[in-house]
Protein backbone atom coordinates (compact mmCIF):
# COMPACT_ATOMS: atom_id res chain seq x y z
CA UNK A 1 0.00 0.00 0.00
CA UNK A 2 1.79 3.11 -0.32
CA UNK A 3 2.06 5.32 1.29
CA UNK A 4 0.75 9.00 0.46
CA UNK A 5 3.62 10.48 2.51
CA UNK A 6 6.59 9.36 1.06
CA UNK A 7 8.77 10.55 -1.45
CA UNK A 8 8.67 8.85 -4.54
CA UNK A 9 11.56 7.55 -6.50
CA UNK A 10 11.98 6.26 -10.19
CA UNK A 11 15.13 4.17 -10.61
CA UNK A 12 17.37 4.41 -14.24
CA UNK A 13 20.11 1.60 -14.62
CA UNK A 14 20.20 -0.72 -17.20
CA UNK A 15 21.96 -3.37 -14.39
CA UNK A 16 19.32 -5.59 -13.19
CA UNK A 17 21.06 -6.73 -10.07
CA UNK A 18 21.84 -2.77 -9.34
CA UNK A 19 18.48 -1.90 -9.69
CA UNK A 20 17.24 -4.59 -7.22
CA UNK A 21 19.39 -4.10 -4.61
CA UNK A 22 18.71 0.08 -5.15
CA UNK A 23 14.72 -1.18 -4.56
CA UNK A 24 15.02 -3.13 -1.54
CA UNK A 25 17.59 -0.22 0.00
CA UNK A 26 15.26 2.38 -0.82
CA UNK A 27 11.94 0.90 -0.34
CA UNK A 28 12.51 1.37 3.51
CA UNK A 29 12.50 5.12 3.39
CA UNK A 30 11.04 6.46 0.07
CA UNK A 31 8.03 4.78 -2.41
CA UNK A 32 9.91 3.10 -5.50
CA UNK A 33 7.50 3.90 -8.25
CA UNK A 34 9.51 2.77 -11.19
CA UNK A 35 12.57 1.18 -12.90
CA UNK A 36 13.70 1.82 -16.05
CA UNK A 37 16.54 0.64 -18.28
CA UNK A 38 18.15 3.31 -20.47
CA UNK A 39 17.61 6.99 -20.80
CA UNK A 40 14.90 7.14 -23.10
CA UNK A 41 12.68 5.21 -21.55
CA UNK A 42 13.78 7.11 -18.41
CA UNK A 43 12.13 10.67 -20.11
CA UNK A 44 9.02 8.64 -20.99
CA UNK A 45 8.40 6.98 -18.06
CA UNK A 46 9.17 10.38 -15.86
CA UNK A 47 6.86 12.45 -17.54
CA UNK A 48 3.75 9.82 -16.62
CA UNK A 49 4.46 8.96 -13.11
CA UNK A 50 5.77 12.41 -12.52
CA UNK A 51 8.35 11.25 -9.32
CA UNK A 52 9.91 13.58 -6.62
CA UNK A 53 13.21 11.65 -6.65
CA UNK A 54 15.12 10.35 -9.87
CA UNK A 55 18.34 8.13 -8.69
CA UNK A 56 19.87 7.51 -12.25
CA UNK A 57 23.50 5.78 -13.58
CA UNK A 58 25.20 7.78 -16.35
CA UNK A 59 26.39 4.91 -18.70
CA UNK A 60 23.01 3.74 -19.91
CA UNK A 61 22.15 2.21 -23.53
CA UNK A 62 20.07 4.54 -25.78
CA UNK A 63 20.55 7.96 -23.85
CA UNK A 64 23.70 8.58 -21.30
CA UNK A 65 21.91 10.05 -17.85
CA UNK A 66 23.88 13.30 -18.49
CA UNK A 67 21.78 14.03 -21.26
CA UNK A 68 18.81 12.56 -19.96
CA UNK A 69 19.42 14.51 -16.98
CA UNK A 70 19.56 17.98 -19.25
CA UNK A 71 16.06 16.90 -21.14
CA UNK A 72 14.35 16.15 -17.36
CA UNK A 73 15.54 19.52 -16.36
CA UNK A 74 12.91 20.93 -19.09
CA UNK A 75 10.48 18.14 -19.18
CA UNK A 76 10.53 17.79 -15.55
CA UNK A 77 12.27 20.76 -13.22
CA UNK A 78 10.65 19.78 -10.03
CA UNK A 79 12.12 16.43 -9.69
CA UNK A 80 15.51 15.93 -7.99
CA UNK A 81 18.26 14.14 -9.63
CA UNK A 82 20.90 11.75 -7.71
CA UNK A 83 23.65 10.59 -10.55
CA UNK A 84 24.48 6.91 -8.94
CA UNK A 85 27.64 6.27 -11.30
CA UNK A 86 30.78 4.12 -11.86
CA UNK A 87 32.26 7.17 -13.58
CA UNK A 88 34.43 8.91 -11.60
CA UNK A 89 35.09 11.74 -13.82
CA UNK A 90 35.59 15.28 -12.21
CA UNK A 91 34.26 17.08 -15.65
CA UNK A 92 31.37 14.76 -15.30
CA UNK A 93 30.18 15.31 -11.68
CA UNK A 94 30.73 19.28 -12.13
CA UNK A 95 28.69 19.25 -15.77
CA UNK A 96 26.20 17.64 -13.69
CA UNK A 97 26.14 20.05 -10.71
CA UNK A 98 25.81 23.14 -13.38
CA UNK A 99 22.38 21.37 -13.98
CA UNK A 100 21.18 23.15 -10.76
CA UNK A 101 20.89 20.96 -7.32
CA UNK A 102 21.86 17.67 -7.72
CA UNK A 103 23.58 14.44 -6.30
CA UNK A 104 26.39 12.61 -7.47
CA UNK A 105 27.24 9.40 -5.72
CA UNK A 106 29.58 6.68 -6.76
CA UNK A 107 28.70 3.33 -6.99
CA UNK A 108 31.67 2.34 -4.97
CA UNK A 109 30.14 4.05 -2.05
CA UNK A 110 28.28 2.91 0.77
CA UNK A 111 24.83 2.82 0.89
CA UNK A 112 24.57 5.44 2.90
CA UNK A 113 26.05 7.80 1.18
CA UNK A 114 23.25 7.55 -1.35
CA UNK A 115 21.14 8.04 1.42
CA UNK A 116 22.53 11.14 2.27
CA UNK A 117 22.68 12.59 -1.19
CA UNK A 118 18.74 11.76 -1.65
CA UNK A 119 18.05 13.50 1.76
CA UNK A 120 20.67 16.71 0.93
CA UNK A 121 18.78 17.27 -2.49
CA UNK A 122 15.27 17.09 -0.93
CA UNK A 123 16.68 19.93 1.46
CA UNK A 124 17.80 21.70 -1.74
CA UNK A 125 21.28 21.27 -1.32
CA UNK A 126 23.69 19.54 -3.62
CA UNK A 127 25.76 16.64 -3.07
CA UNK A 128 28.95 15.46 -4.57
CA UNK A 129 31.33 12.62 -3.32
CA UNK A 130 33.79 14.00 -1.59
CA UNK A 131 36.62 12.82 -4.65
CA UNK A 132 34.94 14.98 -6.97
CA UNK A 133 34.24 18.09 -5.66
CA UNK A 134 36.16 21.16 -7.07
CA UNK A 135 38.27 23.51 -4.94
CA UNK A 136 37.14 25.97 -6.50
CA UNK A 137 35.09 28.15 -8.39
CA UNK A 138 36.99 27.96 -12.14
CA UNK A 139 38.27 24.55 -11.40
CA UNK A 140 34.42 23.64 -11.31
CA UNK A 141 33.08 25.67 -14.19
CA UNK A 142 36.13 24.82 -16.49
CA UNK A 143 35.20 20.93 -15.76
CA UNK A 144 31.62 21.67 -16.97
CA UNK A 145 32.48 23.63 -19.55
CA UNK A 146 34.85 20.70 -20.92
CA UNK A 147 31.44 18.59 -21.14
CA UNK A 148 29.67 21.25 -23.34
CA UNK A 149 32.23 22.38 -25.26
CA UNK A 150 33.30 20.00 -27.52
CA UNK A 151 29.81 18.26 -28.59
CA UNK A 152 26.48 19.63 -28.63
CA UNK A 153 23.68 17.60 -26.79
CA UNK A 154 22.36 16.83 -30.44
CA UNK A 155 26.03 15.26 -31.57
CA UNK A 156 26.34 13.17 -28.46
CA UNK A 157 23.00 11.84 -29.00
CA UNK A 158 23.93 10.72 -32.37
CA UNK A 159 27.52 9.79 -31.44
CA UNK A 160 26.45 7.36 -28.07
CA UNK A 161 24.11 5.95 -30.76
CA UNK A 162 26.68 4.94 -33.53
CA UNK A 163 28.90 3.64 -30.44
CA UNK A 164 26.57 1.30 -29.32
CA UNK A 165 27.18 -0.08 -32.87
CA UNK A 166 23.53 0.96 -34.20
CA UNK A 167 23.45 1.20 -38.22
CA UNK A 168 22.81 4.71 -39.47
CA UNK A 169 18.86 3.81 -40.09
CA UNK A 170 17.72 2.91 -36.61
CA UNK A 171 19.98 5.79 -35.23
CA UNK A 172 17.98 8.16 -37.39
CA UNK A 173 14.85 6.10 -36.69
CA UNK A 174 15.17 6.83 -32.94
CA UNK A 175 16.45 10.17 -33.60
CA UNK A 176 13.09 10.74 -36.01
CA UNK A 177 15.54 12.67 -38.82
CA UNK A 178 16.75 11.16 -41.86
CA UNK A 179 20.06 8.92 -42.36
CA UNK A 180 21.49 12.25 -44.71
CA UNK A 181 21.08 13.83 -41.26
CA UNK A 182 23.21 11.15 -39.09
CA UNK A 183 26.10 10.96 -41.88
CA UNK A 184 25.95 14.43 -41.73
CA UNK A 185 26.46 14.50 -37.51
CA UNK A 186 29.08 11.65 -37.81
CA UNK A 187 31.15 13.24 -40.39
CA UNK A 188 31.44 16.74 -38.35
CA UNK A 189 32.14 14.74 -35.33
CA UNK A 190 34.93 12.39 -37.29
CA UNK A 191 36.81 15.74 -38.89
CA UNK A 192 36.37 17.93 -35.61
CA UNK A 193 38.08 15.60 -33.83
CA UNK A 194 40.35 13.73 -36.34
CA UNK A 195 38.92 10.58 -35.86
CA UNK A 196 39.68 8.10 -38.57
CA UNK A 197 37.76 5.00 -38.38
CA UNK A 198 34.63 4.12 -36.72
CA UNK A 199 36.63 1.90 -34.22
CA UNK A 200 38.34 5.49 -33.27
CA UNK A 201 34.81 6.85 -32.80
CA UNK A 202 33.59 4.23 -30.44
CA UNK A 203 36.50 4.98 -28.05
CA UNK A 204 36.10 8.56 -28.20
CA UNK A 205 32.85 8.12 -27.38
CA UNK A 206 33.86 5.71 -24.50
CA UNK A 207 36.46 8.25 -23.29
CA UNK A 208 32.99 10.96 -23.27
CA UNK A 209 31.20 9.03 -21.47
CA UNK A 210 28.66 7.93 -23.71
CA UNK A 211 29.32 4.42 -23.48
CA UNK A 212 30.58 2.61 -21.25
CA UNK A 213 33.32 -0.39 -21.66
CA UNK B 1 54.21 19.80 -39.74
CA UNK B 2 54.20 16.66 -38.45
CA UNK B 3 52.57 13.37 -38.38
CA UNK B 4 48.95 14.01 -38.35
CA UNK B 5 48.16 12.45 -34.59
CA UNK B 6 44.73 10.87 -33.58
CA UNK B 7 42.70 11.82 -31.11
CA UNK B 8 41.15 8.85 -30.54
CA UNK B 9 44.31 6.83 -29.49
CA UNK B 10 45.82 7.35 -26.33
CA UNK B 11 49.44 8.79 -27.42
CA UNK B 12 48.77 12.35 -28.64
CA UNK B 13 52.35 13.44 -28.60
CA UNK B 14 53.34 14.89 -32.18
CA UNK B 15 56.58 13.87 -33.59
CA UNK B 16 58.01 16.46 -35.41
CA UNK B 17 59.58 16.01 -39.18
CA UNK B 18 62.78 17.21 -39.85
CA UNK B 19 61.74 17.49 -43.39
CA UNK B 20 59.04 20.18 -41.85
CA UNK B 21 59.24 23.75 -42.91
CA UNK B 22 59.77 25.09 -40.15
CA UNK B 23 63.05 23.25 -39.85
CA UNK B 24 64.52 24.22 -42.96
CA UNK B 25 65.01 27.75 -41.48
CA UNK B 26 68.05 29.83 -41.42
CA UNK B 27 69.29 29.50 -38.04
CA UNK B 28 67.88 25.64 -37.42
CA UNK B 29 65.25 24.37 -35.52
CA UNK B 30 67.24 23.95 -32.33
CA UNK B 31 67.33 27.64 -32.01
CA UNK B 32 63.80 28.29 -31.98
CA UNK B 33 62.04 28.71 -28.82
CA UNK B 34 60.46 24.80 -27.96
CA UNK B 35 56.27 25.08 -27.20
CA UNK B 36 54.44 22.54 -26.25
CA UNK B 37 50.53 22.45 -27.17
CA UNK B 38 47.51 21.37 -25.22
CA UNK B 39 44.17 21.38 -26.61
CA UNK B 40 41.81 18.53 -27.19
CA UNK B 41 39.83 20.61 -30.31
CA UNK B 42 41.75 19.19 -33.36
CA UNK B 43 41.24 22.40 -35.30
CA UNK B 44 42.76 24.54 -32.95
CA UNK B 45 46.01 22.58 -32.30
CA UNK B 46 46.24 22.37 -36.27
CA UNK B 47 45.30 26.75 -36.55
CA UNK B 48 47.81 27.61 -33.60
CA UNK B 49 50.87 25.00 -35.10
CA UNK B 50 50.14 26.95 -38.65
CA UNK B 51 50.46 30.28 -36.59
CA UNK B 52 53.54 29.67 -34.52
CA UNK B 53 55.61 27.00 -36.67
CA UNK B 54 57.48 29.63 -38.85
CA UNK B 55 59.18 31.12 -35.82
CA UNK B 56 58.91 28.34 -33.12
CA UNK B 57 59.37 24.87 -33.00
CA UNK B 58 56.01 23.00 -31.99
CA UNK B 59 57.42 20.24 -29.53
CA UNK B 60 54.44 18.43 -28.92
CA UNK B 61 50.56 18.78 -28.71
CA UNK B 62 48.57 16.97 -26.38
CA UNK B 63 44.63 16.64 -26.16
CA UNK B 64 44.00 16.65 -22.21
CA UNK B 65 45.68 17.58 -19.09
CA UNK B 66 46.65 14.92 -17.82
CA UNK B 67 49.13 13.87 -21.08
CA UNK B 68 50.10 17.88 -20.52
CA UNK B 69 51.63 16.97 -17.44
CA UNK B 70 53.49 14.08 -18.63
CA UNK B 71 54.98 15.30 -21.61
CA UNK B 72 56.24 18.83 -20.69
CA UNK B 73 58.35 16.71 -17.98
CA UNK B 74 59.57 14.57 -20.90
CA UNK B 75 59.80 17.14 -23.89
CA UNK B 76 61.15 20.09 -20.80
CA UNK B 77 59.57 22.98 -23.22
CA UNK B 78 60.27 26.55 -23.21
CA UNK B 79 56.75 27.59 -23.16
CA UNK B 80 53.43 25.61 -22.80
CA UNK B 81 50.03 27.09 -24.31
CA UNK B 82 47.33 25.18 -22.97
CA UNK B 83 43.43 25.51 -23.33
CA UNK B 84 41.27 25.60 -19.74
CA UNK B 85 38.66 22.64 -20.14
CA UNK B 86 40.20 19.88 -20.95
CA UNK B 87 39.43 15.96 -20.63
CA UNK B 88 41.23 14.81 -17.75
CA UNK B 89 43.05 17.65 -15.90
CA UNK B 90 41.77 20.98 -16.61
CA UNK B 91 44.44 23.00 -17.83
CA UNK B 92 44.12 24.92 -14.47
CA UNK B 93 45.16 21.60 -12.41
CA UNK B 94 48.05 20.41 -14.89
CA UNK B 95 49.20 24.51 -14.56
CA UNK B 96 49.33 24.02 -10.78
CA UNK B 97 50.77 20.43 -10.71
CA UNK B 98 53.68 21.58 -13.09
CA UNK B 99 54.66 24.44 -11.01
CA UNK B 100 54.68 22.10 -7.98
CA UNK B 101 56.78 19.56 -9.88
CA UNK B 102 59.02 22.84 -10.58
CA UNK B 103 58.49 22.66 -14.36
CA UNK B 104 60.15 26.51 -16.08
CA UNK B 105 58.17 26.54 -18.87
CA UNK B 106 56.50 29.86 -19.30
CA UNK B 107 52.37 29.46 -19.56
CA UNK B 108 50.32 30.51 -22.13
CA UNK B 109 46.62 29.93 -21.70
CA UNK B 110 44.64 29.85 -24.93
CA UNK B 111 40.35 29.93 -24.19
CA UNK B 112 37.29 31.02 -25.07
CA UNK B 113 36.83 32.20 -21.69
CA UNK B 114 36.54 35.70 -20.82
CA UNK B 115 34.92 35.49 -17.11
CA UNK B 116 37.79 37.58 -15.03
CA UNK B 117 37.93 34.97 -12.61
CA UNK B 118 39.31 32.32 -15.05
CA UNK B 119 42.27 34.90 -15.52
CA UNK B 120 42.70 35.57 -11.98
CA UNK B 121 42.64 31.76 -11.45
CA UNK B 122 45.07 31.19 -14.44
CA UNK B 123 47.24 33.84 -13.40
CA UNK B 124 47.29 32.18 -9.70
CA UNK B 125 48.81 28.97 -11.47
CA UNK B 126 51.43 31.12 -12.86
CA UNK B 127 50.60 31.65 -16.06
CA UNK B 128 52.04 34.72 -17.93
CA UNK B 129 50.19 35.43 -20.71
CA UNK B 130 46.17 34.67 -21.18
CA UNK B 131 44.37 34.66 -24.67
CA UNK B 132 41.14 34.48 -26.31
CA UNK B 133 40.79 32.16 -29.15
CA UNK B 134 38.89 34.98 -30.89
CA UNK B 135 42.15 36.95 -30.66
CA UNK B 136 44.57 34.09 -31.33
CA UNK B 137 45.54 35.36 -34.65
CA UNK B 138 46.33 38.90 -33.52
CA UNK B 139 47.31 37.99 -29.57
CA UNK B 140 49.08 34.85 -29.37
CA UNK B 141 52.31 35.33 -31.05
CA UNK B 142 53.20 38.62 -29.12
CA UNK B 143 51.70 36.84 -25.77
CA UNK B 144 54.66 34.01 -26.54
CA UNK B 145 57.43 37.01 -27.34
CA UNK B 146 56.05 38.57 -24.10
CA UNK B 147 55.87 35.43 -21.90
CA UNK B 148 59.47 34.44 -22.72
CA UNK B 149 61.06 37.47 -21.92
CA UNK B 150 58.62 37.18 -18.41
CA UNK B 151 56.23 39.28 -19.00
CA UNK B 152 52.43 39.22 -18.79
CA UNK B 153 50.32 39.55 -22.02
CA UNK B 154 46.40 39.49 -21.44
CA UNK B 155 44.01 39.69 -24.61
CA UNK B 156 42.39 43.33 -24.42
CA UNK B 157 38.71 41.93 -24.00
CA UNK B 158 39.41 40.92 -20.73
CA UNK B 159 42.30 42.63 -19.02
CA UNK B 160 40.10 45.96 -19.20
Amino acid sequence: MPDVNRQRILLADDHAIVVEALRSLLSEIYDVVGIVPDGRALLAEAIKLRPDIIVLDIGMPLLNGLDAAIRLKELLPSAKLVFLTMKDDPNLAAAALNLGTIGYVLKHSAASELLKAISEVLRGKSYVTPKLKAENWAVREARAQQFSKSLSPRQREVLQLLAEGRPMKEVADILKVSEKTIMFHKYHIMESFNLKSNAELVLFALKHGLISA
Amino acid sequence: MFESPSFGQDHLVLEPKLDAPGATKMGSISNQPRVLLADDHWPIIERVTVLLESSFEIVGAVGNGTDLVAEAQKLQPDLIVLDISMPGLTGIEAARQLREAGSTAKVIFLTVHERVEFVNACLAEGALGYVVKSRMAVDLIPAIREALCGHRFISPPVSR
